[in-house]
């Protein structure tokens, strides 16, 4: 009877239960919390979080060869599914407030700073080069190019993806509470109060052409980042040519949302706890903050150049969308604009230096590959 | 510090191309906006003309 009883308890998940999965359980019930009861990124945290609670529940084989979550995560170990988000991506975003003030161009690539600092501080930790280049670029905030990046640099530590999403979409979540200091900190109050004057509008063939040039210009630049780029701007396109409202419809809505779940749920189950309770890990999160920071402040700084040199024509504040997290930063900088002035509407400017992150993090992750692969 | 090296030369050639892209797009932006303008303008004054003709 005691050997049956034995041989029954052996057989269940407690057997294999150890302090780890306890602490990575803890970890996954904390994004959940997180994502149901602040609504920090919910459409990504419940499914991570998830996937860390299936990963670390001993026994179920769920993430072995033959398991359901390996097949799955075939599609991110293969680098598919984090193109196809692009192409989602490209389909929802409007790139007429990028078009119609170029300039804002210069934001968006300054603040990819914080991808080089993170880049040597991470270097002076002593990580390898390849590992260096996927943790700097969390400072790209810009979830599907932070994973493709850590696929390509680091594919033999599958688990350096999830720990470098968690990182990348946390902080993208805590925009609200990273930027503002930053912002404030490196801008006047009489910098803050400017008032932008209306963009203009950008014509339908404007908004055609701006898609297939910036394919072939960055695809003949950085043939390495074409899966990235090539989805985006295919999304865009799209959305923008008018004649293909069905597809776009698609992209924009059941593809990025079958694939985000698909994505999410396979980032997050790489996180077992044998894995990831490591110090390096406290070390990525550690250099990925950091990453965030001084891609805020690499922006902010472009808008203040940017500021002197038009005259007080640009508010510099919107410098801190450049990091991407689209549209989450844009945000932040309208309400930091609002509480310097109260007629100020910085929301759709911002939107200017937050599309163009997107262009830039994913140039910057080709000129990774292409240095570092 | 070959790494160091390595990672200055990657940060370099990273920032001067995302400039050279910046002035680049700035650069395409005029250029199409500039066009946009000259065929409005003659599809304005091919109307006005046929207008006059009538």
């Amino acid at each position: 009877m005691l050997d049956k009883l034995d041989q029954f308890f052996s057989s269940t998940g407690f057997a294999g239960l150890y302090w780890g999965n306890l602490v990575m359980l803890i970890v996954a019930g904390i994004l959940i919390y997180l994502a149901i009861r602040k609504k920090y990124e919910p459409l990504l945290l419940i499914p991570i979080g998830f996937g860390v609670l299936l990963s670390n529940l001993p026994g179920t084989g769920l993430s072995e060869n033959g398991g359901l979550l390996y097949y799955i995560g075939q599609g991110v170990h293969l680098a598919i599914f984090p193109p196809l988000i692009f192409l989602g991506i490209g389909a929802m975003t409007d790139f007429s407030p990028l078009i119609a003030n170029p300039k804002t161009f210069l934001m968006g690539a300054g603040a990819q700073l914080g991808i080089f600092c993170a880049l040597f501080m991470a270097l002076a930790w002593g990580f390898p080069m390849n590992e260096a280049g996927s943790i700097g670029i969390i400072g790209g905030a810009d979830g599907p190019t932070a994973i493709y990046t850590t696929i390509m640099l680091v594919p033999e530590k599958p688990e350096f993806v999830g720990i470098i999403a968690i990182a990348a979409y946390s902080y993208m979540a805590l925009v609200p509470i990273i930027q503002p200091p930053i912002m404030r900190a490196l801008t006047t109050k009489r910098e803050r109060v400017i008032e932008m004057e209306d963009l203009r509008d950008v014509s339908r063939l404007e908004l055609i052409l701006f898609p297939i040039i910036v394919t072939v210009l960055v695809i003949l630049l950085l043939p390495q980042v074409v899966p990235l780029i090539g989805m985006l701007m295919f999304g865009n396109i799209l959305r923008e040519c008018g004649v293909t409202e069905r597809l776009s419809n698609t992209a924009a809505n059941e593809l990025i949302n079958i694939v985000t779940i698909f994505l999410a749920l396979v980032v997050g189950s790489e996180m077992a706890a044998e894995r990831v309770l490591i110090p390096d890990t406290l070390k990525i999160l550690f250099l990925g903050f950091l990453s965030f920071c001084f891609g805020t402040a690499g922006g902010v700084l472009v808008g203040k150049l940017l500021c002197w040199l038009t005259k007080g024509k640009v508010n510099p504040l919107i410098g801190a969308a450049g990091v991407s997290a689209v549209p989450m930063s844009a945000r932040v900088v309208q309400v930091e604009g609002q509480k310097a002035n109260h007629q100020n509407f910085l929301l759709m400017h911002a939107m200017g230096p937050n599309v163009a992150g997107v262009v830039g993090s994913a140039i910057v992750a080709g000129l990774l590959l292409a240095f570092l692969k | 510090m070959e790494g160091y090296i390595d990672a200055l030369e990657l940060t370099v050639i990273a920032n001067v191309t995302l400039v050279l892209f910046s002035f680049f797009f700035m650069a395409l932006v005029y250029v199409i906006r500039k066009s946009t303008d000259i065929r409005k303008r003659v599809r304005g004054q091919r109307s006005l003309s046929r207008n006059k003709e009538c």
